[in-house]
C-alpha cells in the first residue's frame, strides 16, 4: 500500500549507475533527493531530480524518469474569522496543491475561488469575533479536487448585498466546476469541486 | 502578507502593485487610487502582483466609476483569472501583457 503522499520513482538504470559505485549508492542518493524534496510537485521534481544526480560530466546512459505522487491526506485548516488569516490559509493551501501535483492554472482557480468563499466567511461570520472559526478543508479523490470552507455565521443572500459579495460568488462559479453554498442553522457550508482532467 | 503599490517616477497616474491584495489590505489600494489627483487617468498596473481577488476588484471597480482607470495584467495569471471573471472590462481598459514580458 502506497502511503499518502508518497513518491514513487520509475527509473532507467541511467539515472542511478555511476562507474565505480554500486548500484544501491546510486539508488539511496535518489532516494535522499525525494525524501528532502517530498513537498515538490511531481512536474518540476522530475527535472530537478535528473539536474541534481547529474555526475559532473553528464549522464553515461539515456535516462528516463517517471514520478508519480500518491494523493496527499486531506488538507483541513482552522482559521480564525479575520481578514489577516487569509493569506496564510491560501500558502497552505497552495502547498498542499504542490504536493499533489495540482500546479498552474488549475491550482490559481482552486486558490483563488477558496479565497472567494474564504473572505465571504470572514464577512458575514454571525459571530465577528477573533474567537470564531472557519474550517477549510480540501481533498482529491477520483481526479478532482473538493474544498469545503465552513463558517458558523450566514452569508447574506447575493441579492441582499449587490455588487460585494455576489462578485466573488461569480468569481468562484467562473473558476470553479461546481460552487454549492448551503446555508444551515449552524453555519452556512461553501463546497466548491474541480475537475482535474480536463 | 505583503504588498506594495509604487508610483512611478516621473509618472504620474501608475501604481505598480506588487505582492498580494485582499481584504485584509485592499484598503491600500483604495487609499493610493484616492490619492491621485481627482482628474488624472490611472494605470494600476497588476503584472507583477500575486493575488488579487474581490475585495481589490471592488476598489478597481469603484475608481472606475471615478476617473478613467486602466489596469494592466499578465495573461494565464491567478490575476488575469479574477479580472476576467468580474467583468472589469465593462467599466475599465484592461490590458493583458504575455506572462514574462
Amino acid at each position: 500500500m502506497v502511503p499518502r503522499g508518497a513518491t514513487l520513482l520509475l527509473c532507467s538504470d541511467g539515472l542511478v549507475e555511476r562507474r565505480g559505485e554500486s548500484l544501491d549508492t546510486g539508488i539511496a542518493r535518489a532516494r535522499e533527493y525525494l525524501g528532502a524534496n517530498a513537498a515538490m510537485a511531481p512536474d518540476s521534481l522530475t527535472v530537478a531530480l535528473t539536474d541534481a544526480q547529474a555526475p559532473p560530466n553528464g549522464y553515461e546512459d539515456d535516462v528516463a524518469v517517471l514520478i508519480y505522487r500518491h494523493p496527499p491526506e486531506p488538507l483541513r485548516i482552522e482559521m480564525p474569522a479575520v481578514p489577516t488569516e487569509l493569506a496564510g490559509m491560501r500558502h497552505a493551501l497552495r502547498a498542499w496543491l504542490d504536493v499533489a501535483g495540482v500546479v498552474g492554472a488549475v491550482a490559481d482557480a482552486v486558490v483563488l475561488a477558496t479565497g472567494e468563499a474564504a473572505t465571504n466567511a470572514v464577512e458575514h461570520a454571525h459571530d465577528p469575533t477573533p474567537a470564531a472559526s472557519i474550517t477549510v478543508t480540501a481533498a482529491i479523490d477520483a481526479g478532482r479536487v473538493e474544498i469545503l470552507v465552513r463558517d458558523h455565521g450566514h452569508w447574506r443572500p447575493p441579492d441582499a448585498d449587490p455588487g460585494d459579495r455576489g462578485r466573488g460568488l461569480d468569481i468562484m462559479r467562473f473558476v470553479m466546476d461546481e460552487v454549492e453554498i448551503v446555508r444551515g442553522a449552524e453555519g452556512t457550508t461553501a463546497r466548491l469541486v474541480l475537475e482535474l482532467e480536463r | 502578507m505583503s504588498a506594495t503599490i509604487e508610483t512611478r517616477p516621473n509618472g504620474g497616474g501608475v501604481l505598480v502593485v506588487r505582492g498580494e491584495i485582499d481584504l485584509a489590505n485592499a484598503a491600500e489600494l483604495d487609499a493610493a487610487l484616492a490619492a491621485r489627483p481627482a482628474a488624472e487617468d490611472v494605470t494600476v498596473d497588476l503584472s507583477a502582483a500575486e493575488y488579487l481577488d474581490s475585495a481589490g476588484i471592488k476598489v478597481l471597480f469603484e475608481h472606475a466609476r471615478r476617473r478613467r482607470l486602466r489596469v494592466v495584467l499578465a495573461d494565464d495569471t491567478i490575476i488575469a483569472a479574477a479580472i476576467r471573471a468580474s467583468r472589469l472590462d465593462g467599466v475599465a481598459v484592461v490590458e493583458v501583457h504575455a506572462r514574462g514580458s
